[in-house]
């Protein structure tokens, strides 16, 4: 007899996230294990090292491509072990790139430690087959120049929610200022959802945005710590629809530049 | 200057005057509660410069670290600006989803605590709880 399909998904819904119960249910049976297959490969985890050698940086990839699952893959989340950032083209050999190319249906991507200009030029060729799916970023602890950061950016015209934890421009004082070599984007990104920007040092780059991507649509503003809150604020007036502020400085006016995912 | 250094500056940063879709501010405890003195007052600057006809609500979010700190959260100056104008009020939890069922617990006892010494009196309907991700790394 066949369990019903819908009280399988009530089941699956109200597992959530937890990935060891998840697995239990997929191992009752094959039609279990079916239902539950989306669920438990939807998020995918890349990290340098790791305590099992088996996922270190891109050895998962290939094991999910040999089962056919990097298309329930959604939510890519490329995490950083060191203070240095090891993402580099250099990582990416032929294959890598092969299966790494094969995540097509992403829609949030989180990088820690990214430093974009290690990319440049030809971010494309690692980061353009998100382009159709991508509505989420979140950089934490990233680093490039405000032209890359842009550039990057454009690649995804779905994108609607942006979170950058940290961003350290590498720009000097003179490239930043240079209007007149602003790259064409690729695509104008929709940015129709969330902006959350922490330690961000830059009115620049907040007015090339709003410049480059024909004005800003976010619904909701988090911004600490971030030079052109008002240009920001102004640039989504019509469509913001919630602000958070902080009237007070929490512990230090220094930025701390530490993952923050853990709390 | 990365941080409104003045309150003049922070109020100009943040004048909410041209937003005319606004519906919620949002505040962290901590940053309500902490360092500075006058920050309940920024605050009230800010919710004075509200002309919104959309605006209904003011979230309170607590984060991790927020949970076991003795914050002292300046219901005084939520009155005052209720006398301004209505609000709901929401206590809102953002943690990763594995800490969300003690979570929960701490703020329930803290929500209830605050309303035991009617420090919440003047809301027409007592504050509602909710409960979010940190982030927009959605089910985290």
């Amino acid at each position: 007899m066949t369990f019903p399909q819908d009280i399988l998904e009530i089941i699956i819904a109200d597992l959530g996230n937890d990935i060891w119960s998840l697995k239990a249910f997929s191992t009752t049976c094959y039609s279990w294990y079916l239902a539950a297959v989306p669920c438990l490969h939807r998020t995918l985890t890349i990290e340098e090292r790791h305590s099992d050698p088996a996922r270190w940086e891109f050895k998962p990839l290939e094991k999910l491509q040999k089962m056919d699952l990097l298309p329930f893959v959604k939510k890519l989340w490329i995490r950083a072990s060191s203070y240095d950032p090891w993402l580099s083209p250099r990582k990416f050999d032929r294959q890598t790139l092969r299966y790494f190319s094969a995540l097509t249906t992403v829609q949030q991507l989180r990088i820690e430690r990214f430093d974009l200009s290690k990319f440049m030029p030809g971010v494309e060729r690692y980061f353009g087959h998100f382009a159709p799916t991508l509505q989420s970023i979140s950089l934490t602890i990233s680093s490039g120049t405000q032209r890359q950061l842009l550039y990057f950016l454009a690649l995804f015209p779905n994108l609607d929610d942006i979170e950058i934890e940290y961003y350290p421009t590498t720009d000097s004082g003179a490239a930043a200022n240079r209007g007149s070599e602003v790259a064409v984007p690729f695509s104008v990104p929709s940015l129709r959802g969330q902006l959350k920007l922490t330690h961000f040092p830059s009115e620049t780059i907040s007015r090339d945005m709003i410049t480059l991507f024909g004005g800003l649509r976010f619904r909701y503003l988090d911004l600490f710590s971030v030079e052109g809150s008002r240009l920001l604020l102004g640039a989504c007036a019509d469509t913001l629809q919630t602000v958070r502020v902080y009237p007070a400085i929490p512990n230090s006016a220094e930025p701390t530049p530490t993952l923050v995912n853990s709390y | 200057m990365v941080f409104a250094e003045t309150n003049e500056g922070f109020l100009q940063d943040f004048d909410l005057s041209r937003l005319h879709s606004l519906r919620s501010l949002e505040v962290t405890a901590s940053s309500v509660s902490q360092t500075r003195a006058d920050a309940p007052y920024l605050l009230r600057d800010v919710f004075s410069t509200i002309t919104s006809p959309e605006f209904s609500e003011i979230i309170l979010v607590f984060q991790r670290p927020d949970l076991y700190r003795p914050y002292h959260i300046p219901f005084d100056a939520f009155r005052e600006m209720y006398s301004k104008r209505k609000f709901r009020l929401v206590f809102c939890l953002e943690v990763l989803k594995k800490y969300r069922t003690a979570g929960l617990e701490v703020m329930r006892r803290r929500m209830d605590s605050e309303i035991a010494q009617q420090r919440l009196d003047f809301l027409a309907s007592p504050p509602t709880l909710a409960i979010r991700g940190r982030n927009f790394w959605k089910g985290d």
